[in-house]
């Protein structure tokens, strides 16, 4: 009679392969051999590069054609509001520019740093991110052009995010409403906190601004830049859409939406900016 | 050509595909993942033992655009691999949609498998709100692309054994 039973072999292997890929998590968490994974990600990352080149002039048409049909409605709604938008931006402009001639003078006196003389490197969205768990994007300049892990990224408006990977031709940007973002910022009062995000399509929350400082809805928070910050100062991060103080809190709760339109990104500038 | 040569073929193929094509196709903000189908057709394929295998490789290759800390997908996809494997044997009739439906099934729990390892090795924001509507929205997506997948992950696989049973 054929008796038949279920091997112990395949538990072994499914046992030498969780142990491997504990090592390989505790090893990267530890720092131990993290340059030699960070290498194979950015030279696998970099002889992808031209396939995603290919890819993005095939596909990118298709993409359009169906996001045109499908948001043609909104679209229309979005020409209007940006078109009165600009109408509002020009005239503001001319009075920026005003107050930024001030503003220079008054930074060079005091020897601090300014977000527009940092030397900075345009980059090209290429793909937003591998994970259903990141918020990031890859742009299409690496080491070769200067970029270095850690750095900030600024679209016109506003802040992006930081760099957090980088290969030769190729960086991965963490966009500021991941979980993992943190961003000091200061309030339009003066007073500082931290940003942080919040996830997909969630406002970042901003710690430590205390239960009497005045915030109102539609104040526009920037980097603080202090002492040895990851951002130079001044860069705009988002507009407060909500600030409750309760009672006996030590601290208000206060949110933000990003400045930018982290969704529609094509171009973004890396600042080559060294904290300090 | 030899399964050999076949598998690493397929799954770079998978990686381009992935890397190129399906991180663009977004709802809500998630996309499909096409190598976490590997290891469920791997296991529906060929048993536990190729399916524990084919899910490490996977896993490594997902590993390598992710900034999560590198092994966490070969850790969850192995085991996703080795469960499809079992599941497997459990099957007593055979039909089109059953691999559809595991697929679905299995890229679901992968889905918060990863999210549940993660949060154990210090990536505490994988577990969120927002996190039963990736399971279920990988889940939807991985199950139409199983029926191109895992005709092709059993082609690469060669002559799958008919499970891993020895006789005594």
């Amino acid at each position: 009679m054929a008796i038949y039973r279920r091997s112990s072999r395949p538990r072994f292997t499914l046992l030498v392969l969780v142990l491997a890929s504990i090592t390989l998590v505790t090893l990267d968490y530890r720092g131990t051999g993290a340059s030699t994974v960070e290498t194979i990600k950015g030279a696998t990352r970099d002889v992808l590069a031209p396939a995603q080149d290919v890819s993005d002039r095939v596909f990118a048409p298709f993409g359009h054609i169906v996001g045109g049909i499908v948001h043609y409605g909104d679209l229309q709604e979005e020409n209007e509001r940006l078109r009165q938008e600009i109408a509002t931006s020009r005239g503001q402009l001319n009075q920026a520019q005003a107050v930024e001639r001030e503003r220079q003078a008054l930074l060079a006196i005091n020897s601090l740093g300014s977000v527009q003389n940092v030397p900075r490197v345009h980059a090209r969205v290429v793909s937003t991110s591998a994970s259903n768990f990141e918020l990031a994007l890859e742009i299409d300049k690496g080491a070769e052009a200067g970029v270095v892990d850690g750095m900030p990224v600024v679209s016109g408006e506003g802040l992006v995010g930081r760099v957090s990977a980088v290969s030769q031709r190729r960086s991965t940007v963490v966009l500021l409403t991941d979980k993992t973002f943190g961003v000091g910022v200061v309030l339009p009062s003066g007073d500082t906190g931290v940003a942080n995000g919040a996830g997909f399509h969630a406002d970042l929350t901003v710690d430590h601004v205390e239960p009497d400082t005045a915030v109102a809805v539609g104040d526009r928070v920037v980097t603080s830049g202090l002492q040895r910050s990851l951002y130079p100062r001044g860069i705009p991060v988002g507009r407060v859409t909500a600030a409750t103080a309760r009672a006996g809190e030590l601290q208000q709760s206060v949110a933000i939406t990003p400045v930018v339109d982290l969704e529609r990104l094509s171009f973004v500038t890396v600042l080559q900016w060294i904290p300090g | 050509m030899r399964p050999q040569f076949r598998i690493p073929l397929l799954l770079v193929v998978f990686v381009v595909v992935q890397a190129t094509f399906f991180r663009r196709v977004r709802v809500e903000g998630i996309h499909p993942d096409l190598l976490l189908v590997v290891p469920v057709a791997a296991g529906l394929a060929a048993g536990r033992e190729r399916g524990a295998t084919l899910g490490f490789a996977a896993g490594l290759l997902a590993d390598l655009f992710l900034l999560a800390p590198f092994g966490l997908s070969a850790l969850v996809y192995s085991a996703l691999g080795f469960a499809a494997g079992a599941l497997r044997s459990g099957i007593l009739r055979s039909s089109r949609w059953i691999p559809v439906v595991i697929v679905a099934g299995g890229s679901g729990l992968g889905v918060l498998g990863y999210a549940v390892v993660g949060a154990m090795v210090g990536q505490s924001h994988m577990i969120d709100s927002r996190l039963a509507l990736v399971a279920l929205v990988v889940g939807a997506f991985n199950a139409p692309l199983s029926l191109a997948a895992v005709p092709l992950v059993s082609w690469a696989l060669g002559d799958a054994p008919r499970g891993s049973y020895v006789r005594r």
